[in-house]
């Protein structure tokens, strides 16, 4: 052989750099299959479900006709958007005057009033429904607010879905708020510009895409919501529940497919809406500007602190009767404290064992859910090559959003109990439990990933190609500790969210991975609501110690490998 | 025949239906610093990211010591690379930036340790290792990465535009340090930038580019003075551009004015532009007239102009004038042109009679550059 | 390469555990059951204290979702037997072909209505289940209604707005409710009858014995609910008394059955066989006045002793051929109009 040195490590490198090329499009490939498997595959099948008979012959749209020829089915479109657009309205306008007041008011206590708008977000959705029934039920405390009328109904939906979705609606609008330019204000007040046509003209327009925004993400929560329609919702009909009427109740399995084509269709498009709107906002916000303080104006300031005040002590009343009704011993008739209603294993659902298999699966899903959703926004992100791969990908990545947990759910019963299914091992076991859950809480957890990834210089992959680094140091060495915040806050979201979430998991838990959210479900079923209340307590109570926990560990970690993030020159 | 360090023949690179590239051929010698200039999106960086293996090409070929490098990925190619962001790992120290790829190399800690030693001592820079990027300022951060991409001792070093993101005084140093670096490294050396004063200090041979081709490649002096077509000319330095038709062989017209040329002109041009520089035009006053007919046999063209605008600009000012034509068609062409605050012009007369004073232009013909317009961009 | 060994290192030790454990172990039977949790752990001890080389794993969920899962995995059955499942469900299971038929050793001793009609029964009956109303006389005090006798006592317009029942088309309880009314009443008449019940009722629930715990509460005067339950309850110091309707009682029996294709048939039978015996049938008399094995049923607080008589004629078979066409009626008729009349 008359192979040069030099030659010789031309070919190792060369082997290594097809080795790395390899890998990355390996990965790709994984993370696609991943989401085709765990995604698109499940959805398919289900909408092929919706075209059969229950001996799985095709029947075309006929169960849609059957479906839309049942006044008392199709009466739950009707029912489903009145519900959904009543709360958007509520939630919408009365969180964009608190983030109104949190952002251009000198309004005193604001972190105190951020602080309690940001508890429902640890709360499973059944909770304030169950807290509604000991507030203005047939024996609730303030049954007398309601003049006559039932909570179990729409009232009680819209109030509970209310109650849960103001701080996912706060959020986007104090972000909102945050992002507007305060010259313009400047500019205003030296034009002698009347407050009202300041609020038309400047405040209004800064925040318009984030009011559009956080009106479909409202939507689509209320349109989608199942925990809430099924505990409180008596005898109004909405989509939701109807799906589950017919899956549990009939087995009627072709149409509870029908009914979540149905709910797929508002829920896909308001989100295709959301997304378009979500794009033109990120460009008009590159303009930065100057921050925006705002000037003492004691009126204005005392009428937004008694607003808000309203708004939080609706929000603790509801917490505060959840906790105290889940410590009555027999609700109306012995009012003495006990921890009675506390003793699961009495009771439907799966008993303590339902609360640590709550427990084991939340920290699945954060573990599992963080490395793979990370790990592919990463490759989605920062690959160069294969472009039609990541595209894909990206597409995929967002469409979970669009899908409503109750139809995921139904879906993954078709998809991976079909016996000729070589995933079918995976039926009845948490780890069906967990990737149901990863994929469920998907796009926000891309999303929040891939803004850190755009953050961190682009560069980077370039000066390692040339440095002669492979890839998987560089994500190791470099991305992986400057994403560490993110990374940490992904984490968080999905643990709380897998302890709390009802839709997605209502299907496919199995005898021996029954889960509290479900088990509060199945004891209000039973009529347990003291006990159910005293879960969803519970959860919530776990929920956030979780949180502080995890806020002491990031605090603890980022201050210790964080140490370039301080250092001052 | 001796072959270069870097050849380039025919490349070509599309996004879509954008022609980033467009048969580019060039070839850079060993130790030579050459500078890609342009406007923004003249395709000066993808050339660069191509060169790196970052981007990769539709057509062409680039060789690399005679080695075909075209397809081999950016980990395969021989470089060190320096960006405008700095690009430095905000999480590592200064050490560790500078030695990230050196720990592939097999090199025990304290052979690194030297190593970084020794390119923080070139950059300037020394003991500032435990440092994190963001205790340095902007022009010390640009030499670390400039440290960094010269640690694994390259054989080619790019800079993506190293300069463009400091302020005018670091830049000023920096250019210089940059220079001595890589004279006295003798690396052969490749630099993107949008900035004229900068390629003409700074490179042995600058590549201008513009939509994606190369307009035209020589040393400073070359492109300066002899700038090959109106983009080029107009792009680098200032250049006063006139539009002109063909009269004859030897004559072109402003206006109805004839002014001829040293050249003969191809029969089949109609029309074109003359340019010259503003350091060509001697400016003279209206009345003087027996300097001008004197001086007209001498090789000289002498236009008459107006005063439109005076601006101070401290050691100079800066005229705007327009030509007088007898057809009145001189009312829309423009001069720029820079004379000396002391000079008579404006010592001598106030403001409201320099506005629209008549002054006398005179130009060398060997000054003149004709530039005839091509059919290409007749059509356009 | 020492990645690799390690992996089969451990693959190997994972492998040979399997092994072991598979070779030690009884049998695990896996069994659905709709029993009420309490319920599990004295009838899977009694049973595996005389068949020691065999393992129950319950899994338990109310009846609806038992059957709503027993069909989704029709085509790949996880369960090995069903026991303690509402029969109308099992014979919406045998319809579907999915019983593996068995004549318990023993199946002879029962009540003929409490066995499979067929010559080789698919399924056999435990115990059974009575529909009742719970009445909460704190909540009737209040609203002064006089304790209802009757079924037909309920549609009185004094009640409106007070009754609470189970929506037939999710909960076992509600179908067992409406078929014995159609059954009891004839179906004109049934369907009129529940017409002017509907007029009355504030809610449909979904499960059955909610009305029942909702009347505890007294969330509602009337809950229209399961004996059972009621009696429960009473038992926790619930206002509430439990009527037992005059028109006869609609009732459901627990059944147990086997699922055709397990591969653990010999130890399902074991169960089945159990399952029929009279220690079997005293353990189920602890919660239900009326057992399969005649004679065993001894007298329950807070029932009354002649509830066996009282129990309507069911026919299950018909209930199982009408079931679907009986859901849709219902639907039509009242599950419409949604909000409940005020």
């Amino acid at each position: 052989m008359n192979t040069t040195y030099s030659k010789n490590m031309d070919a190792k490198t060369s082997s290594k750099m097809g080795f790395e090329l390899g890998l990355q499009r390996a990965l790709l490939i994984v993370a696609v299959v991943f989401l085709i498997v765990a995604l698109l595959m499940p959805l398919s099948t289900m909408l092929f479900k919706s075209l059969q008979n229950g001996d799985g012959e095709f029947v075309a749209l006929a169960n849609f006709t059957e479906y839309f020829s049942n006044p008392a089915l199709f009466h739950s479109i009707y029912n489903s958007f009145t519900v959904a657009i009543i709360t958007t309205v509520i939630v919408v306008s009365s969180a964009f005057i608190v983030a109104y007041a949190l952002a251009r008011s000198c309004m005193p206590g604001k972190k105190v009033i951020k602080l309690i708008a940001s508890l429902p977000l640890f709360a499973p959705s059944l909770l304030p429904a169950l807290s509604l029934i000991y507030l203005f039920g047939n024996q609730g405390i303030f049954k007398g607010v309601l003049l006559g009328e039932t909570i179990y109904g729409p009232i009680g939906i819209v109030i509970g879905l209310s109650f849960w979705l103001f701080p996912h609606a706060l959020m986007i609008l104090t972000t909102a708020f945050a992002n507007s330019d305060g010259r313009l204000y400047e500019a205003a007040s030296a034009l002698k510009t009347p407050p009202w046509r300041v609020f038309l003209t400047i405040t209004l327009p800064g925040v318009r895409y984030g009011l559009v925004n956080t009106l479909f993400v409202c939507f689509t929560l209320a349109i989608t919501d199942f925990g809430v329609a099924k505990i409180i919702g008596g005898q109004y009909n909405v989509l939701a529940t109807d799906i589950y009427k017919q899956v549990i109740g009939q087995q009627n399995f072709q149409m509870g497919a029908v009914v979540s084509v149905v709910l797929l269709l508002p829920a896909i498009i308001s989100f295709w809406v959301e997304r378009r709107v979500q794009r033109k906002q990120a460009s008009q916000l590159s303009a930065r500007a100057a921050v925006y303080t705002p000037q003492v104006n004691k009126l204005r300031d005392r009428l937004l602190l008694v607003f808000c005040s309203l708004i939080c002590g609706f929000l603790l009343l509801v917490i505060g009767m959840a906790i105290y009704a889940s410590l009555v011993t027999f609700w109306p008739y012995n009012l003495n404290l006990s921890l009675n209603n506390y003793q699961f294993d009495m009771m439907d659902g799966g008993g303590w064992a339902s609360y640590s298999n709550s427990l084991q699966m939340a920290s699945w899903v954060a573990v599992i859910g963080t490395l793979l959703i990370f790990t592919f926004a990463y490759l989605n992100e920062k690959i160069s090559t294969f472009s039609v791969l990541r595209q894909l990908l990206h597409f995929l990545a967002m469409l979970p959003m669009a899908v409503p947990g109750l139809v995921l759910g139904l879906a993954y019963i078709f998809f991976f109990n079909s016996p000729s299914n070589p995933l079918n091992f995976l039926y009845a076991t948490m780890g069906i439990l967990v990737i149901n859950t990863v994929v469920h809480f998907y796009t926000v957890c891309h999303l929040t990933a891939i803004t850190s990834l755009k953050q961190i210089d682009s560069e980077f992959e370039s000066v390692s190609a040339s440095l002669k680094v492979p890839f998987y140091t560089t994500f190791r060495r470099v991305t992986l500790p400057l994403c560490l915040p993110s990374i940490l806050d992904i984490s968080m979201y999905l643990f709380i969210n897998a302890l709390t979430t009802v839709s997605a998991v209502v299907f496919l838990y199995s005898s021996d991975t029954s889960l509290a959210s479900v088990a509060i479900m199945n004891m209000d079923e039973a009529g347990d609501t003291a006990p159910a209340a005293a879960m969803a307590v519970l959860l919530m109570g776990t929920a956030l110690g979780v949180k502080v926990l995890h806020w002491l560990l990031s605090w603890q970690l980022l201050n210790r490998t964080q140490a370039w993030r301080n250092s001052k020159r | 025949m001796q072959s270069a360090y870097l050849t380039i023949s025919q490349l070509e690179k599309r996004f879509d239906n954008f022609i980033a590239l467009q048969n580019i051929s060039l070839s850079v010698e060993e130790g030579e610093f050459v500078c890609f200039l342009g406007p923004s999106g003249c395709g000066k960086t993808t050339l660069l990211r191509t060169i790196a293996g970052l981007e990769s090409s539709n057509k062409g070929r680039i060789e690399q010591l005679s080695v075909d490098i075209t397809n081999a990925p950016a980990q395969q190619r021989d470089f060190g690379i320096v960006f405008q962001s700095y690009a430095l790992f905000p999480n590592l120290n200064v050490a560790d930036n500078i030695s990230y790829g050196l720990v592939n190399n097999k090199l025990s800690a304290q052979q690194r340790n030297a190593r970084v030693k020794e390119l923080l001592l070139q950059v300037d820079m020394p003991g500032i290792e435990s440092k994190y990027p963001n205790q340095l300022s902007g022009g010390q951060q640009q030499r670390v990465a400039l440290a960094r991409a010269l640690a694994m001792k390259p054989g080619l070093l790019l800079l993506d535009e190293p300069l463009s993101a400091l302020d005018a005084q670091v830049r000023h140093h920096l250019r210089q340090e940059i220079c001595h670096l890589q004279r006295n490294l003798g690396i052969t050396t490749i630099m993107v930038t949008h900035d004229q004063e900068e390629a003409l200090t700074m490179a042995d041979r600058i590549v201008v580019m513009n939509k994606g081709k190369v307009e035209q490649i020589g040393t400073p002096q070359e492109i300066y003075n002899h700038p090959i077509n109106a983009f080029v000319a107009g792009f680098i330095g200032s250049m006063n551009l006139i539009n002109v038709r063909v009269q004859d062989q030897q004559h072109v017209l402003i206006g109805d004015a004839p002014i001829k040329l040293n050249n003969a002109v191809d029969a089949s041009i109609t029309s074109g532009l003359i340019g010259f520089r503003p350091e060509a035009v001697k400016i003279m006053d209206h009345d003087d007239d027996s300097v001008v007919q004197q001086q007209e046999a001498m090789d000289n063209i002498t236009l008459m102009a107006k005063i439109k605008e005076v601006t101070f600009m401290g050691a100079f000012c800066r005229l705007q004038l327009l030509l007088v034509l007898s057809d009145k068609s001189g009312e829309d062409i423009s001069i720029e042109l820079d004379i000396s605050s002391q000079h008579s012009l404006i010592v001598n007369k106030t403001l409201t009679e320099q506005k629209d004073a008549l002054v006398n232009l005179q130009i060398a013909r060997k000054n003149l550059h004709f530039y005839p317009e091509t059919q290409a961009e007749v059509a356009a | 390469m020492t990645s690799i060994r390690k992996a089969s290192v451990a693959a190997l030790a994972l492998t040979s555990t399997f092994v072991a454990m598979n070779s030690q172990a009884k049998t695990d039977l896996t069994v659905y059951t709709a029993l009420e949790a309490d319920q599990l752990k004295a009838y899977a001890s009694a049973f595996e204290k005389n068949n020691a080389d065999v393992k129950i794993n319950w899994v338990r969920d109310s009846t609806g979702i038992i059957t709503a899962r027993l069909l989704a995995e029709k085509a790949n059955p996880q369960a090995d037997v069903v026991l303690g499942l509402a029969a109308t469900s099992l014979l919406v299971l045998k319809d579907q072909e999915m019983l593996q038929s068995y004549a318990p050793k023993g199946a002879d001793k029962l009540s003929a209505k409490f066995v499979d009609a067929d010559e080789t029964p698919s399924w056999i009956g435990m115990d059974a289940w009575v529909a009742s109303i719970c009445f909460n006389t704190v909540e009737a005090e209040k609203h002064n209604l006089p304790m209802p006798k009757s079924w037909q006592d309920l549609t009185k317009p004094v009640y409106k707005g007070h009754v609470i029942m189970p929506n037939p088309n999710s909960s076992g309880t509600g179908f067992l409710d409406v078929s014995s009314w159609l059954q009891s009443f004839g179906e004109d008449k049934g369907w009129q009858f529940m017409d002017k019940l509907h007029n009355n009722i504030s809610r449909y629930t979904h499960s059955g014995s909610k009305p029942c715990k909702l009347a505890a509460s007294g969330e509602t005067a009337v809950g229209i609910s399961f004996a059972y339950r009621g009696a429960k309850l009473m038992a926790k110091g619930a206002p509430i008394e439990v009527v037992f309707p005059s028109e006869g009682l609609g009732w459901d029996m627990e059944a147990a059955a086997i699922i055709k294709g397990t591969k653990k048939l010999e130890a399902a039978q074991t169960l089945m066989n159990w399952a029929t015996t009279k220690a079997a049938n005293e353990l189920y008399s602890k919660s239900y006045a009326v057992v399969a094995m005649p004679g065993v049923a001894k007298p329950i607080k807070n029932y009354p002793a002649d509830i066996e008589n009282r129990m309507i004629d069911n026919n299950f078979q018909w209930s199982a051929v009408n079931r679907s066409r009986i859901l849709k009626e219902w639907q039509k008729r009242y599950d419409s109009k949604s909000e409940p009349k005020k």
